[in-house]
């Protein structure tokens, strides 16, 4: 029976919403809200990347925009305030409603209002590439080490890579080094370059 | 469970059977890394398989130390080892 990781994907999308409505509360009062700026990024970041596998486009670009607005706090570009607070908040609750759109068939709601909310906070000067790296399911087996593949394109510039770990089997399934690779094939490097280049 | 020395695809299946033993024991499952030198993705795959494994047999697992050389493999993939915890 094929795996479906699109159960799993909702049941960590509503967990990593949570822990984003937790974490952006919480944001202003913070001294030093770096770690609360990373651990955002992350989770929306995961969800893009994971949505994406699991064909929730809506959801991936949704979340794109509010990631590259947390990209910009981490690098110093925009700082915490209370507006990004509610943009993260707004972003949070345009996920949901994707995401119950797309369990019920439903057609998604607009996410304008949100790209517009954060297209307040300025324009990037950086171009974002997002790369699906799907290899061959006997990548491992055949002797490749996509470990390589990834640090050739760190050498190109500023890099986030996310393996998606939702597709992993349960130990059960995996037996013989002849399936390896078949399981860990989906990474979502996400290579960032100056457009001046 | 403690894991020592390098955990690649030449001797996988043996840390297959490893993990497996350890999660049919039904214990909470605690893995010290710290003394692993190396890995490459298939040892992590496993890893990141008894994590999924044990969730879904309702058994306790996280990971009290791991080493450098392995946090390191395991970030150069886009692993997080604090996702094994839950983090």
């Amino acid at each position: 029976m094929a795996y479906n990781a699109i159960p799993t994907f909702l049941q960590e999308a509503e967990e990593l919403i949570a822990d984003i409505e937790q974490s952006a509360l919480g944001l202003s009062s913070e001294t030093d809200p770096a770690e609360t700026v990373n651990r955002l990024f992350r989770a929306f970041h995961t969800i893009k990347g994971s949505s994406a596998m699991c064909g929730f486009d809506a959801v991936a670009g949704c979340t794109h925009h509010v990631e590259t607005l947390l990209d910009r706090v981490r690098n110093g570009a925009t700082s915490v305030s209370p507006e990004l607070v509610d943009a993260v908040l707004k972003a949070a609750d345009q996920i949901k409603l994707l995401l119950q759109a797309a369990q019920g068939g439903a057609r998604p709601p607009s996410s304008e209002d949100l790209e517009r909310a954060i297209a307040k906070f300025g324009t990037s000067s950086e171009r974002t590439w997002s790369i699906r790296f799907h290899p061959d399911r006997s990548l491992l087996a055949n002797g490749a080490n996509p470990l390589t593949l990834l640090r050739d394109i760190r050498k190109l510039g500023s890099c986030e890579i996310t393996a998606h770990t939702v597709g992993v089997h349960h130990l059960a399934i995996i037996w013989g080094s002849r399936n390896f690779g078949r399981h860990f094939e989906r990474w979502r490097p996400r290579r960032k370059d100056r457009a001046s280049r | 469970m403690t894991l020592t020395g390098d955990w690649n695809i030449g001797n996988v299946d043996d840390l297959r059977r490893l993990l497996a033993g350890c999660l049919d024991s039904g214990k909470e499952i605690v893995l010290d890394l710290s003394g692993v030198e190396g890995c490459d993705t298939a040892a992590l795959q496993l890893v990141w398989s008894m994590r999924r494994t044990a969730l879904q047999r309702g058994v306790g697992f996280r990971v009290a130390e791991v080493s450098r050389a392995m946090a390191e493999i395991a970030g150069s993939l886009g692993l997080s080892i604090e996702e094994l915890n839950g983090v």
